[in-house]
């Protein structure tokens, strides 16, 4: 009924969910990824000027 | 009520912004000011940060520079399409702690759900993922959850075993999903098209809610309003 890859994530509490989300966001930070929300073309933000 | 609501429900996104709901009065936006202040936040866009434009449904945006928090995104809304006024969802509210007196209030799953359906395809398959995390979390389905995932549910698989186990909640509830007529019959082919159909009429409605915002914001624009401001 759900995909298999998604049932360990689902089975994580929230507080490990957001740790593992901490662990991305550092990864992510230290390879110089921008905290610029990608643009989107379809959001009602999407014009902002950021 | 954003990206990090639905990491902490089950759902997977890699927000960049802090989205937060908030009541729109003088006081309350008064106490918000003082803490975007410290957050050394600066506004990035129109709307003006003002209590008749949270009113509206308007998002006000800022920008940190605070040295610990650089450059991170805040968005503040009060009011959401679908989605009940700000009293209704603070008392819905959902307390997540990470450690003693450390934590963040959600909106409640449901709530959550609402806000998400809107015109933007990524958040079609976040209501998927929060609802399957919703059902596989519950030891014991209660009459209520049930309810709930019938009504919420994207996936077909779940949506046809949710009605083979509640056939007469399932017919009752048609008449508010007729796509559940599907599932009773176990038609996924149907089902699916049946949620494509929901999806694609759901966006149309939130388009046509957001055009006018977008008009105003474009006025405020062309009048020259400054797009940015320090809190």
């Amino acid at each position: 009924m759900i995909e298999d890859e998604w049932f360990e994530w689902y089975r994580l509490t929230p507080q490990e969910r957001w740790s593992e989300t901490e662990k991305l966001w550092a990864f992510y930070l230290s390879v110089g990824g921008s905290l610029n929300p990608e643009p989107d073309s379809e959001s009602p933000f999407d014009t902002l000027q950021a | 009520m954003g990206g990090q609501a639905c990491v902490l429900y089950g759902a997977a996104e890699f927000s960049r912004d802090t989205d937060i709901a908030v009541l729109a009065s003088q006081k309350n936006l008064e106490l918000l000011k003082g803490a975007l202040q410290e957050l050394q936040a600066t506004r990035i866009a129109v709307p003006p940060f003002e209590i008749a434009y949270l009113q509206k449904g308007h998002a006000v945006h800022f920008r940190s520079y605070h040295p610990e928090a650089e450059r991170i995104r805040i968005d503040v809304m009060s009011v959401m399409r679908g989605v009940e006024p700000f009293d209704r969802l603070w008392e819905r509210r959902v307390r997540v702690d990470f450690s003693p007196g450390e934590g963040v209030d959600l909106l409640s799953l449901a709530d959550l759900v609402r806000s998400k359906k809107t015109q933007r395809d990524k958040d079609w398959p976040m209501i998927r993922r929060l609802v399957e995390a919703d059902y596989l979390s519950q030891k014991e389905h209660s009459a209520e959850k049930v309810r709930f995932w019938l009504l919420e549910s994207r996936t077909p698989r779940m949506l046809m075993e949710l009605a083979r186990q509640a056939q007469g909640l399932a017919r009752e509830l048609s008449s508010v999903r007729p796509l559940l007529v599907a599932a009773l019959k176990g038609d996924e082919h149907a089902l699916e098209e049946g949620l494509a159909a929901e999806q694609q009429q759901v966006r149309e409605i939130d388009r046509a809610y957001w055009e006018p915002l977008r008009q105003e914001l474009e006025e405020l624009r062309r009048a020259g309003y400054p797009p940015e401001e320090p809190v």
